[in-house]
């Protein structure tokens, strides 16, 4: 394992902002940690980074431990590259001395030499004699990333990397580095509080809430195997609605019954709160279950329903958009999971 | 081209900075044979040389001080950091003519020092002494480094810890992150604040003349005052109005620079923790400089003022208070004015005429006194000249004497502190965008009623803040009101320089006690703006 995180509590001012956690990653592997803001992973990364001490637990790096409560290799001596949040690019060197700033123990050639194949990489070659300024944010991005790529650290941080740009080009930059990062073989841990991002660009997530770690999987499972409630709740879309686990095994819900593959198999009887995701739900007009469209929003190719059960349920539904509806009308829906995801409802709900 | 009022409003203000700065490049074009070759010859070698030593001997000075200072205060953690962090403003407060002569006063053959000395080595140990320049520089460093000191911690605070981040992150320790990447990046302020200094010292006559120190300053003022030659004291004002535009045109382009660098911390990291020894060496290097820029000058202005308090705490000193007061207090109503006006004009008409009326009006911060009274006195007594022929004394006996009112003074005062006041005004009014006054007209409030009840809120404090500045700053003022003063106005400013010039420390003491305490006033301002600035 590249690096290792076992058990890492961090305190900031007194309070502790991450609770014991473990986590590994890879050698050439992404890794994502991803949480709304002031869920701890931007704590979690400045201690890998060695900028902030851990209080319990330690940080292995290839091994190596970095990171104990009683002890702390610097950090310019981890060998890990960083990118910041804000670029963080120095406005008094150009492009490629930017570039070049990590390179200080190599000669001039061999320096040049690295800034100008990274700066080829990044599709900025022309740019190498300009000054951040004179950049845009996506181009000041690659260079932030070419920065931090040039020593060849052994490790790579990226902290919220594609916040600042705009959709569109965040989709495409991100494509662009993992493919980078792939190609190279660089282990990179990453930052974000936005899921497409963490989606776009990782092999492995872990969703952080309140400095715990909730759960650390690939995308696929996050989104149709939650472990944990808030998982099920912050990625992704969906509303629970109350059930029961039937003799069969089956999930009774009012709209009907749901079978499939679950993660945690309950004695009958016992009341729960299912997730539907806007995919469970599939509108078709001859079925003869029906919800009132209460509110809907045009997507483009889709259209996004909010629907109410007879019984008052709110659902989700993602349906072509060519089955235009009207608010207030009744339309035919019928379920629809290959993952039955539930929630034990808590003795005090 | 269709001048509206606004334009003409600010051309107007603009204007009285313009005299002093036509008058004196007339008299660089136009010299005087005579004079000038005097001055060339026997003047100006010794001036330049003293001036030049003066502003680097400061710069370095103050940039090794302020720097350091800032930067330990700013991102490391060590013993009474927190109270460091404001108390090394407090030099702000005490001019350097103040400092000068307790400096003197120590090292005076009677002084403490020597007298030490002498008991511990003999008689002949005596000899310690500042030359007049080390003794202007040292002094003058201690009186003015905290300009650096406020602008880079400003820089430090923001991006310091975050630029040792990034030299980390490319494997540069700490000590070669702040040479390479914190200092770069501080840059533009740490300049800006060498640049207030060099300023200041050009523009400084207290302190040199204090040391007998000849600078362009004091050459000035003994030229008019000594030889009484108007003329030879505008040649060297206009050589001295070179070294000052060169100042001027240097921090214009430092500010310029400011504009790329825009490195913010997300998160506010932890501060360094200086443990042991390393801790307690900070805080001894930051009490040092404390103890020897104020606390310790400080305290022998108390205790040389006590005994004097029966003696000279007279009726005497008490017009010297009241003229300080008025002076001040007048200065700055005046300034504030043409402040508010400026700044309106500049809010309601954003041409390149108001513009570069506000450039131009705001430039007086880096003209020095001298420059500026001579700089008055010499149209004045022109115009004065000119109405008395109108006027026809033979006829009427009316006999004009514009340069002997406080006329000249004025007008100094307003040219030299109006960007003190404008700086505050306007910040205050960028919070009040024109779409303000079309809302509240849209309301049903406009005219009078809108200036009372929607921009006087808005402004208030910045014109309290403006008012407090400038009366500061007029009272400590010494060359303005020193050559342009009415007769029988003699204020605290004059009476130090009068004592201090016949070798009088101890009785210069009680003066300049009232001139520190009220120094304190915008130090208490600044500090608590700095917090906020800090903490936002």
């Amino acid at each position: 394992m590249l690096l290792e995180l076992n058990n890492v509590s961090a305190c900031y001012e007194r309070a502790r902002i991450l609770h014991g956690l473990s986590l590994t990653l890879g050698e050439g592997d992404i890794g994502c940690l991803l949480g709304p803001s002031g869920s701890g992973k931007t704590t979690a990364l400045r201690c890998i980074a060695g900028f902030e001490p851990v209080t319990e637990g330690e940080i292995r790096l290839a091994g190596e431990l970095v990171s104990t409560p009683t002890t702390m290799h610097p950090a310019e001596v981890r060998g890990i590259g960083m990118v910041f949040q804000d670029y963080a690019l120095l406005p008094h060197l150009t492009v490629r001395g930017n570039v070049e700033f990590g390179l200080h123990n190599a000669r001039k050639p061999q320096r040049r030499e690295r800034a100008e194949e990274l700066l080829e990489a990044m599709g900025l070659a022309h740019h190498s004699d300009h000054y951040p300024h004179q950049l845009s944010g996506g181009q000041q991005q690659r260079v932030a990333i070419a920065r931090a790529l040039a020593p060849r650290p052994r490790l790579l941080l990226m902290d919220e990397p594609f916040s600042d740009l705009d959709i569109e080009l965040r989709e495409r930059l991100s494509m662009e580095v993992r493919e980078l990062l792939k190609n190279d073989g660089i282990t990179t841990l990453i930052v974000t509080h936005d899921q497409q991002e963490a989606f776009a660009l990782a092999d492995e997530i872990g969703v952080l809430h309140a400095g715990k770690l909730e759960q650390w999987s690939s995308a696929y499972d996050l989104y149709h195997r939650p472990r944990t409630r808030f998982v099920a709740d912050f990625v992704g879309q969906g509303v629970m609605v109350p059930g029961e686990i039937a003799e069969s095994g089956a999930v009774r819900i009012e709209l009907g019954e749901l079978r499939g593959e679950t993660d945690r198999p309950l004695p009958p009887g016992t009341q729960v709160d299912v997730l539907l995701r806007p995919d469970d739900i599939i509108h078709d007009d001859n079925s003869s279950l029906t919800a009132r469209v209460r509110n809907k929003a045009f997507r483009g190719s889709s259209i996004s329903y909010t629907l109410e059960s007879r019984e008052g349920t709110k659902l989700l539904a993602l349906v072509p958009s060519h089955h235009n509806h009207d608010i207030g009308d009744d339309i035919g829906i019928r379920l629809s999971s290959d993952h039955v995801v539930v929630f034990e409802k808590s003795p005090n709900a | 081209m269709r001048i509206d009022r606004w334009q003409l409003l600010a051309l107007l203000i603009a204007l009285p900075t313009l005299i002093p700065l036509l008058v004196i490049a007339a008299s660089f074009l136009y010299p005087d044979p005579p004079v000038w070759a005097h001055l060339r010859t026997y003047v100006l070698p010794q001036v330049v040389v003293n001036t030049l030593w003066l502003v680097l001997g400061t710069a370095t000075l103050t940039f090794l001080l302020g720097t350091s200072l800032a930067w330990l205060t700013s991102v490391h953690e060590f013993p009474g950091r927190r109270f460091f962090s404001w108390a090394l403003m407090l030099p702000m407060a005490m001019p350097g003519y103040v400092l000068a002569f307790v400096f003197l006063g120590w090292l005076d053959y009677a002084g403490p020092l020597q007298t030490q000395l002498r008991e511990w080595f003999g008689e002949e140990a005596g000899s310690l002494s500042l030359s007049p320049r080390a003794g202007s520089i040292v002094v003058l460093s201690l009186a003015l480094y905290p300009y650096v000191f406020l602008l880079s911690r400003g820089a430090f605070l923001t991006q310091g810890r975050r630029a040792l981040e990034i030299g980390q992150s490319l494997g540069l320790n700490r000590a070669r992150g702040f040479q390479r990447v914190a200092l770069p990046l501080a840059r533009p302020w740490i300049a800006g604040g060498i640049m207030l200094v060099v300023m200041e010292t050009l523009a400084d006559f207290g302190a040199v003349s204090v040391f007998n120190y000849d600078t362009f300053t004091t050459a000035i003022y003994k030229t008019w005052f000594g030889l009484f030659s108007v003329s030879g004291a505008l040649q060297l004002a206009s050589v001295l109005l070179l070294f000052v535009l060169a100042a001027i045109v240097i921090e214009k382009r430092t500010r310029a620079g400011a504009r790329y660098v825009s490195l913010q911390g997300g998160v506010q990291p932890q501060r360094i923790e200086l443990q042991g020894s390393r801790g307690w060496l900070s805080a001894g290097y930051c009490c040092a400089t404390l103890a020897l820029a104020f606390v310790m000058p400080a305290v022998q202005l108390l205790s040389w003022s006590l005994p004097a308090l029966s003696s000279d705490l007279d009726p005497r000193y008490f017009s010297f208070v009241t003229h300080s007061l008025s002076l001040g207090g007048m200065g700055a109503v005046l300034t504030l004015t043409l402040a508010v006006l400026l700044a309106y004009a500049a809010r309601n008409n954003s041409r390149f005429v108001t513009r570069a009326a506000v450039r131009i009006g705001t430039l007086g911060y880096a003209l020095p006194g001298t420059i500026l009274a001579i700089g008055f006195f010499v149209p004045v007594v022109a115009l004065n000249n000119l109405l008395q022929r109108l006027i026809d004394t033979a006829t009427t006996g009316t006999v004009l004497v514009l340069q002997n009112t406080l006329l000249v003074m004025m007008l100094a005062y307003a040219v030299r502190f109006l960007a003190v006041a404008y700086t505050p005004v306007e910040s205050h009014m960028q919070r009040m965008p024109r779409s303000l006054d079309e809302v509240s007209r849209g309301l049903g409030v406009s005219g009078a009623e809108m200036l009372r009840t929607v921009h006087w809120p808005l402004i208030r404090s910045g014109c309290l803040i403006a008012t407090i500045l400038v009366f500061v700053d007029i009272m400590k003022e010494m060359p303005i009101t020193l050559m342009t003063r009415p007769f029988g106005w003699d204020t605290l400013a004059v009476r130090v320089f009068e004592l201090t010039s016949e070798g009088e420390w101890r009785r210069a003491a009680l003066p300049s006690l009232a001139i520190v305490l009220s120094g304190l006033l915008p130090v208490a301002l600044l500090t608590r703006f700095s917090d906020h600035a800090a903490r936002a």
